[in-house]
């Protein structure tokens, strides 16, 4: 043994036991690798086309409401709200309300002032609009 | 240089020495760490999995979506279903003047975690958890009941799993669900006079989920309960009550 140097070996060794007990490490880390992701559907809850549809449903009722008589104006825009709340209960699972006024002079154009609510438990939107 | 003293035997030992305890250490305290830290792991994907459930619900309930299929790794724990039938816990929602659904059982999907005592559990859309053994849970993730303060509407779903029978499962697993019928909405109206509305949650004593309920309904619905412990919540001023019921099939897990 005289003469020889040895004192490296250890060094290799050791490294060789560290090397092999991060190995192992990484594996039992491994095991716990994430489920997979959700869709983004729970970030996209905003009912955008709801609202749309709602206020475009409004717009299409001020056009049939403004040449009848404010008596029948009444009565049919009291079945509408049934109809539509009833619809959006069913169909969306939201609650929606709405109210309409007028006709109203504003800057010289007669528009009906109309309020809507909706809430479908995640979103509760409220608008006033002039048709 | 002068070698005298230097044993290459009392080196070897002094090193082994070094190796071997430390090689003890970490059996003795790491491993432990190592696989409590796992255990953590599997649950906290275990509640993220049941969130994705959850939407899976959601999906079939509120968007008319009539089938959702998700593969999930359940890990360090058995994932099971228990029929609407066999699970004692359901709803009752009823209102002062008169009007009562009776009671409504729910079925639920449950993660019992094999080296903690976590239990976690999807119920009637919510995502729950307790400790086994242990009084008290809590909520993870929130139905989707509301009440709407400007038409003093409250809207309350619902929804029953059906499994026809027993089934659980670990590791690689596919949960398999669909609507059952189309919804039987339960719409109970009555604009203009205010009422009441009770509800009554009946918890399974095995299993029991009611602090996490309590905390749901007294806190984010604004209810009151009529006495510590009862499990009988009730809000006033509401103008119209909508109970809606969803039947959702567990075809598999």
């Amino acid at each position: 043994m005289a003469g020889l140097n040895e004192e490296g070996q250890w060094i290799v060794l050791m490294g060789l036991l560290v090397a092999i007990g991060m190995f192992f490490l990484a594996l039992i880390i491994n095991q716990s690798a994430l489920v997979g992701q959700t869709t983004a559907e729970s970030v996209l809850e905003f009912p955008k086309s709801d609202i749309r549809d709602l206020r475009s449903e409004m717009d299409d009722l001020v056009g049939v409401l403004r040449p009848l008589s404010s008596g029948t104006q009444s009565t049919v825009l009291n079945v509408v709200r049934d109809d539509i709340s009833a619809l959006s209960l069913a169909r969306k699972n939201a609650v929606v309300d709405f109210s309409l006024t007028g006709p109203e002079d504003v800057a010289g154009v007669l528009y009906y002032r109309t309020e809507f609510h909706y809430n479908n438990g995640v979103t509760a939107y409220d608008e006033t609009a002039y048709f | 240089m002068n070698d005298r003293a230097v044993s290459e035997a009392i080196g070897f030992i002094l090193i082994l020495g070094v190796m071997v305890s430390s090689i003890a250490l970490v059996t003795l305290y790491g491993y432990p760490l190592l696989l409590k830290e796992q255990s953590n792991t599997d649950v906290r994907n275990m509640e993220r999995g049941m969130i994705i459930l959850q939407n899976d619900v959601k999906s079939l309930c509120y968007k008319t979506v009539p089938y959702e299929e998700t593969t999930l790794q359940v890990s360090g724990g058995t994932l099971s279903v228990v029929d609407a039938g066999a699970s004692p816990s359901s709803f009752s929602i009823s209102t002062l003047d008169g009007y009562s659904t009776g009671d409504m059982p729910l079925g639920k999907l449950t993660y019992y975690s094999d080296r903690g005592s976590e239990v976690i559990v999807l119920e009637n859309g919510a995502v729950l958890t307790r400790q086994d053994g242990q009084a008290g849970s809590t909520i993870l993730a929130e139905p989707r009941w509301f009440y709407d303060d400007q038409t003093k509407t409250l809207v309350v779903f619902v929804i029953e799993l059906d499994a026809g029978e027993a089934i659980s499962t670990s590791g690689m697993s596919t949960v398999r669900m669909g609507l059952a019928s189309s919804p039987a909405t339960d719409v109970n109206t009555s604009v203009g006079a205010s009422t009441t509305v009770s509800v009554v949650y009946t918890p399974d004593p095995d299993d029991d989920y009611s602090t996490g309920w309590k905390n749901y309904l007294t806190g984010t619905l604004g209810m009151a309960e009529t006495a510590p412990g009862s499990n009988i919540y009730t809000l006033p001023d509401v103008r119209t009550l909508i109970v809606k019921s969803y039947a959702v099939t567990v075809y598999g897990i």
